[in-house]
């Protein structure tokens, strides 16, 4: 059994190099590189139909010293459940769980194996170049498993440059000390890049806790974390081919605060993550199209400690670490097999494992998994108005074939004027369960099936002509997805939890998004608002097999809706973000009115002054989180942060 | 570029006008006799509530505590106990008790700085002790002025505590198979006897012996796996006098209670859902030789979590704890086990204390 699939990883790796050699044997011209786009319909045939949400650059800037998860929850429709600065974020797309959000980052998928998610609070902006998001049905143009939707990071080098560099230093209330600089260069064939980063916080901040009775104010205990990380990548371009290595490392100490009800005796609670990535990727470019044969790893270890001070010392309640090895081989080739007729043919081979140990207890599991899978898309463009893609992919995990994945899509533009298209994808995607639903130990259930969604969405979007001196831009997205065999944890005829395929969860909703850009004579403005509608809700069925609508999710907000404005005039920038976040249930109850969080309005303003000299720039930058000083809380009895403030210096060259 | 500067300047003043505050409001209760439903929420969300079921009107009121004080109780009420007019609600996972006054529901006081406190026993008007997950000693407090006096090294964790006069019987469950005696009047343990592992719950019945259930942990628990039993013991020589063994190591029997007569003993038997006969509430008498083959009310796909027996009408209280996500429901027998009503509780509830 076990030979079977190393022969089958090595036949295919065999054959993905073959591939890849034929193709750079090629005599071909140099490289392709996309026309800046204008009007929408000239885009090429393979980026569209698909929905894809390219975050601004203007954004990204804006939160080079923040969290991923700070930059979704504010700019995207995406909900962010956070428990604070510096602590756990997850995020749930589209009304699905958080592990239905995968996170690829330079091809490689970087969801932790044995939860199936990813922390944002451990993804530092200034370690991100790009960042866009597949929704729904989109995501399985690059993998399988993302029901809600898929982000993707990636880094970008900068071939027209020979020596830059930017150093920062931040610092802001709750003592939070922020570091980072990256240098990179070389010439327009080989370019590197180093970005280093270092956080630290007491996160001690003042709260008014009206959780225990005392109705004062009280400083944040135990929330100091630390954090840091080094990201270092090497492009090498020639004229056909195009060859990149990155390498992360991350390290973050963080203590857990407890909930605001606490009055026990002090506990010491606290998170050791290590992360270490890489990506080596290699395209290459031919006359009708591209090949990219990617690997890398992902590896994380996490350390867990509970312990409760006594009066006679500590006392430990849990003491386990985690260890994740994730491989993965990559390859995908793009032809344009004639004008209006495009493939896409993507492989994959995945090898997690995983270690878990309970140092209280001694006891321990080490579950592995080997995924193949497979994809093939075809496009067509039928006079260049009408487009269509039909996809199939197909895995094996662990030797076992998994279901038939099917997509299809279509895109109109210009139906009943200029730039209005319509775009919708239909799909049936499939997420396998994560390491510890099937092994944990105990309650883990090695028999899960994966989880199925078929999913639905049409986005209509029109824009004006992108250099009008008011560019603005409008699209909604209506989506509808059915998942089934849900994972859910429950309690066990053992006397402990386990893992079952048994909810099923009807969600549906609405995004819009409005971008508007303008510059009149110096002044630059920028702004982008959102809005989304999520209806996310189990299917209850009774004894008599009749089949229900039950309750909305907890933690998922029907409406969730931000803005931001950005000005820009000789120097000086000013912007300000605005997020709502609606009422959120806390209990599966149906028709609950007690177990809930009430909606809450965020609104953080910066303004910022840039001095430029020769080759030097020079910036400042005030930020004031929280203006209004808000009191809410974003997870039940999980104390916030009231207005705050950070300060940053920054020099470029 | 006049009118998006308007728009941005209107969508500014809407937002600033938009911050808002909430006082909760705050209600009056005047209850006589009943019964408190402690739920114990879900571990580290800090939503347990307290329930009253007011015995007389039959009226159930939900998040009694909250509602008559504007503020939570905390995370994981584990179990409550009546001295005169206060309510000693043990909050399990915030390390703390709640002292409320069982009429108004008001709060009174809160004895803080617990480690991990579980279950408390009353001993005078200046002393009871508290049971502790997270320790290996009992705290001792003041139950008049709401204090922290001290501590009793036991040597491993806490759960039930038992008295009878001078002598209070403690087990430990949690990594424990012993029970301990202490001897209130000088606070140290004086003596220990070893039980089948995990005993989670003691009664003294009318004979003055002490029966003690022990769960036997479960399958891929480290500390061990052994089938479940209930064991008589003799409180002056802390020997055994019995021991009943449950026949299938699934069984996971919990929350062993005793009749108004203190002849009859009762248990959730399971289970969690699983349909075996005895699983669901066992009723068994102190001189029967073998523990019951089916169960007194089938459990039936519900989970029974909690259970508890008027102490002078000996109706039967048992939760529904469903999926520890949903609301609980109640359901009240009459001792002869037919269903007088039920009703919807909190999350998780667990713990029964009758105000007569």
């Amino acid at each position: 059994m076990k030979q079977n699939q190393y022969l089958w990883s090595f036949l295919f790796a065999g054959i993905l190099f073959l591939t890849n050699m034929n193709l750079f044997s090629q005599k071909t011209d140099t490289i392709i590189t996309i026309p800046p786009v204008d009007i929408v319909s000239e885009k090429p045939l393979k980026d569209r139909i698909v929905q894809r949400i390219k975050i601004d650059t203007t954004l990204i800037q804006n939160y080079l010293n923040n969290n991923l998860s700070d930059l979704l929850s504010n700019h995207t429709p995406l909900f962010v459940k956070t428990y604070g600065q510096g602590s756990l974020a997850t995020i749930s797309f589209r009304g699905a769980g958080a592990s239905h959000t995968s996170v690829e980052w330079n091809g490689i998928n970087i969801n932790n194996p044995m939860l199936g998610q990813v922390d944002f609070s451990q993804l530092p902006i200034i370690f991100i170049d790009q960042i866009e998001i597949l929704p729904g049905s989109s995501s399985l143009q690059n993998n399988s498993g993302a029901l809600g939707g898929m982000i993707n990071i990636s880094s970008h080098p900068k071939f027209d440059k020979k020596l830059y560099g930017m150093a920062g230093f931040s610092y802001g209330s709750f003592n939070t000390k922020q570091s980072f600089a990256q240098i990179g260069g070389g010439n327009s064939k080989w370019q590197s890049r180093l970005r280093v980063f270092h956080e630290t916080s007491d996160n001690n901040f003042e709260y008014y806790n009206n959780a225990n009775g005392l109705w004062n104010y009280e400083n944040q205990k135990n929330a100091s974390y630390e954090k840091k990380g080094i990201l270092a990548e090497t492009h090498y371009q020639a004229t056909k081919n195009l060859l990149s290595g990155s390498f992360w490392y991350h390290e973050s100490d963080r203590n857990i605060p407890p909930i605001m009800s606490f009055q026990g005796m002090e506990r010491i609670e606290n998170q050791k993550d290590r992360d270490i990535r890489t990506s080596i990727k290699w395209i290459s470019f031919f006359k009708k199209g591209n090949s990219d044969l990617n690997a890398g790893l992902s590896f994380n270890h996490l350390n867990y400690y509970l312990a409760h001070q006594t009066q006679f010392g500590l006392y430990e309640n849990y003491r386990n670490s985690s260890e994740s090895e994730s491989y993965f081989l990559k390859y995908k080739l793009e032809f344009n097999l004639r004008k209006k007729l495009f493939l896409r043919w993507n492989s994959n081979f995945d090898h997690a494992s995983a270690y878990y140990i309970d140092h209280r207890q001694d006891q321990s599991f080490n579950p592995k998994r080997n995924t193949l899978g497979s994809s093939l898309a075809l496009f067509y463009t039928h006079r260049e108005s009408t487009s269509f893609y039909i996809l199939a992919r197909k895995e094996m995990i662990d030797n076992k074939l998994t279901p038939f994945m099917p997509a299809i899509g279509m895109e109109i533009n210009n139906l009943f004027f200029k730039r209005f298209i319509i775009k919708t994808n239909l799909s049936s995607n499939y997420h396998q369960a994560s390491l510890n639903d099937m092994y944990w130990e105990p309650g883990g259930n090695p028999d899960l099936k994966s989880e199925k969604a078929i999913s639905a969405d049409v986005e209509l979007s029109y824009s004006n002509k992108q250099n009008s001196v008011l560019f603005y831009q409008i699209s909604s997205s209506f989506y509808a997805s059915l998942v089934d065999n849900w994972i859910v944890w429950q309690p066990s005829e053992f006397r402990y939890w386990t893992a079952q395929n048994i909810q099923e969860v009807f969600a549906r909703g609405l995004e819009t998004k409005t971008e508007i850009k303008t510059n009149f004579k110096k002044l630059n403005v920028v702004f982008f608002a959102n809005y989304s509608f999520t209806k996310t809700e189990n299917i209850e069925t009774d004894l008599d097999h009749i089949k229900s609508l039950g309750d909305q999710l907890i933690y998922i907000p029907e409406n969730k809706a931000n803005a931001f404005v950005n000005f820009v005039y000789s120097g000086y920038q000013l912007n300000y973000a605005y997020n709502f976040i609606g009422k959120r249930f806390t209990s599966g109850n149906e028709n609950d009115e007690r177990h809930f969080l009430p909606w809450y309005n965020l609104h953080n303003i910066g303004f910022s002054k840039k001095w430029i000299f020769k080759q030097w720039s020079s910036d400042i930058e005030l930020k004031i989180n929280n203006l209004l000083n808000t009191d809410y809380q974003a997870i039940l009895w999980r104390a916030m942060p009231k207005r705050n403030y950070s300060l940053t210096l920054k020099i470029n060259f | 570029m006049k009118k998006p500067t308007q728009f941005f300047f209107v969508f500014f003043i809407v937002f600033l006008v938009s911050c808002r505050k909430e006082e909760p409001p705050v209600k009056e209760y005047q209850e006589d006799k009943g019964v408190f439903i402690c739920n114990e929420g879900n571990f580290m969300s800090g939503n347990s509530s307290l329930s009253f079921f007011n015995t007389n009107t039959k009226k159930i009121s939900n998040e009694v505590f909250y509602n008559a004080n504007g503020f939570p109780l905390g995370d994981v009420c584990q179990s409550m106990k009546i001295f005169g007019n206060y309510g000693f609600i043990v909050i399990n996972n915030s390390g703390k008790i709640m002292v409320l006054n069982t009429t108004t529901f008001k709060y009174i006081a809160s004895i803080s700085n617990l480690p991990s406190p579980r279950y408390l026993e009353i001993i005078s008007n200046t002393k009871a002790y508290v049971s502790d997950y997270s320790s290996h000693y009992i705290s001792i407090i003041d139950p008049s002025q709401f204090i922290i006096k001290g501590n009793i090294h036991i040597g491993a964790t806490t759960e039930a505590i038992c008295k009878s006069e001078d002598f209070i019987f403690v087990s430990s469950w949690s990594f424990g198979n012993k029970i301990y005696k202490i001897d209130s009047r000088i606070d140290k343990v004086i003596d220990s006897v070893e039980v089948v592992i995990q005993p989670n719950s003691m009664v003294f019945d009318k004979n003055n012996k002490l029966w003690v259930l022990s769960d036997g942990g479960f399958n891929g628990l480290a500390y061990g796996w052994e089938n479940a039993a209930l064991s008589r013991i003799n409180p002056e020589d802390m020997s055994i006098e019995a021991v009943f063994t449950f026949e299938n190591k699934d069984l996971s029997p919990t929350r062993l209670q005793i009749s108004q007569g203190r002849d009859t003993l009762y248990y959730l038997n399971g289970g969690w859902g699983v349909l075996h006969p005895s699983s669901g509430v066992c009723q068994m008498s102190i001189n029967d030789n073998s523990l019951p083959q089916t169960a007194l009310i089938q459990e039936n796909g519900r989970l029974f979590f909690g259970l508890g027996i008027h102490p002078s009408n000996g109706n039967i209280y048992i939760s529904d704890a469903k999926d520890y996500v949903k609301n609980s429901v109640v359901y009240r027998y009459s001792s002869q086990a037919n269903l007088l009503d039920s009703f919807k509780v909190d999350i998780g509830a667990g713990y029964f204390c009758f105000k007569e």
